[in-house]
């Protein structure tokens, strides 16, 4: 099976041990993934703060640079997948659509906003069949499930789990042989793009969150945004727990045993070394 | 923030109601202020006018107060407010509209967070992706922090995780162009 492949601009930097892992399971899993040719940046949530059309433009581009071929894109960033998705659901509006493609000089709307956007984990619970009977290292965690905002809201726009109770994330935890923790954290907010301009607000978040999981017990944070990834790691406040946070597709390698997936850990600023050594029933 | 409303000192314009409602898709009479978009908002206690009073401004035509109002600002984007609405009041748009209307009528006061959106866009439009180190290095000229993050830039950096150089795409005319046709020329 083949599908399309719009990292974002994280993916290629502060998030690259989400690139790594997502490119190792895809091809562990006989999923072949290839980049969206010469894509932009879908804008993230500078573009929708300010400008409402620029904001459906940017990834109407992408989505025309998709369309045509027939295949499935895949957005593991959770900012991405919303923004291709409202672009898509708004050129599916008659009276947004013209608007959007003159601007995004897209010339076939209509195929455009046929383009199927998937996230990882809807990907990874789509394909359980491939992955579930591969499982040779049962994680043994206990793993606070982190979704975050992007990945199960706005519910009317993604429609794949429930936006208040969300559960799909904790199921494939589970099925990696990892207890996913009851924490309050699962849905809030980690300051997502204000971490630059307001820093301290972002700190009070992550800081709460940090602490949440860490009184559930939880030995790590699975979260499926870069986003989340990078500020729960940089805007940790100084007392709060250092709990490693991983990409579900960097725990997915790990229970899988894919090669390579011990050195992803090397890119977080908090070392995962500990749980990493501990997943699988190690040492 | 408590704000009394007299005409002397605030007009209020119906139209102004009207054009929040256009500008946003969202039929903002339905809010009778339950204050659930508030209670869930995480940057609520940051903002001087919070979700559910910022709706009200608009509801009374008080376009001052609202388009200058930095709540917005601080709006993180995360959609609780706009998931819980028991009227579907889809909020979290209604702070992006406002925003726009108040960079659109130069009222806009949202400081670092206005900065770095503008920095973030002017990025896309000149490269066509973001690149973190010249968003972060044109950020820090522009607010003067030029210490922030510099530790934690050179941690990333060290772990290969901030390219040097922008990508530059084969289509970056056409991003340009898409930022002209929305922006009406291309400067922020």
């Amino acid at each position: 099976m083949k599908y399309l492949y719009y990292p974002g601009c994280s993916l290629h930097a502060t998030a690259k041990e989400y690139d790594l892992s997502t490119r190792a399971v895809c091809a562990g899993l006989g999923l072949a993934l290839e980049e969206v040719p010469d894509w932009n940046c879908c804008g993230a949530s500078s573009a929708h703060a300010t400008n409402h059309l620029l904001s459906l433009a940017l990834p109407a581009r992408v989505l025309g640079l998709a369309a045509g071929s027939g295949l499935d894109v895949v957005a593991p960033c959770a900012a991405c997948y919303n923004r291709l998705r409202a672009a898509g659901r708004a050129l599916c509006d008659p009276a947004e659509a013209p608007g959007i493609a003159e601007a995004a000089g897209l010339p076939r709307p209509t195929e455009a906003a046929g383009v199927r956007v998937l996230s990882v984990l809807e990907l990874l619970v789509a394909q359980r069949d491939r992955w579930l009977a591969r499982v040779r290292r049962p994680l043994g965690l206990k793993v606070a499930a982190y979704y975050g905002c992007l990945l199960v809201r706005p519910p009317g726009l993604l429609g794949f789990d429930a936006a208040e109770h969300p559960r799909s994330l904790d199921r494939l935890l589970e099925d990696l042989g990892a207890t996913p923790v009851d924490w309050p954290g699962r849905i809030d907010c980690c300051g997502g793009g204000l971490s630059i301009a307001r820093p301290d607000l972002v700190r009070e978040l992550c800081g709460r969150l940090l602490g949440w999981a860490a009184r559930a017990g939880a030995e790590v944070i699975a979260t499926a945004c870069p986003l989340c990834g990078l500020n729960l790691e940089m805007r940790r406040p100084p007392r709060a727990p250092a709990l490693p946070v991983l990409y579900l597709t960097e725990l997915v390698g790990l229970a899988l045993d894919l090669p390579g997936a011990k050195g992803w850990g090397r890119y977080h600023l908090v070392s995962p070394a500990g749980v990493t050594r501990r997943a699988g029933g190690g040492a | 923030m408590r704000l009394v409303i007299d005409r002397r000192s605030h007009p209020l314009d119906p139209d102004f109601t009207a054009l929040v409602h256009s500008a946003s898709g969202q039929a903002l009479s339905l809010c009778y202020q339950c204050r659930k978009c508030t209670a869930g908002c995480p940057m609520a206690h940051a903002m001087d006018f919070w979700p559910h009073k910022l709706i009200r401004l608009v509801q009374l035509g008080a376009q001052g107060p609202a388009l200058r109002a930095h709540g917005p600002w601080l709006c993180a984007g995360c959609g609780t407010c706009s998931a819980r609405c028991p009227n579907g009041l889809d909020v979290s748009r209604v702070m992006d509209a406002v925003k726009e209307l108040a960079e659109a009528r130069g009222l806009s006061r949202g400081g670092r967070a206005r900065l770095f959106h503008r920095i973030f866009l002017d990025g896309i439009r000149l490269f066509g992706r973001q690149h973190e180190a010249t968003l972060l290095a044109r950020y820090k000229l522009s607010s003067g922090n030029l210490l922030g993050d510099l530790v934690h830039g050179l941690r990333l950096a060290i772990k290969g995780k901030v390219p040097p150089l922008p990508t530059l795409l084969r289509g970056r005319r056409s991003v340009a162009a898409i930022f002209a046709r929305t922006q009406g020329g291309g400067e922020g």
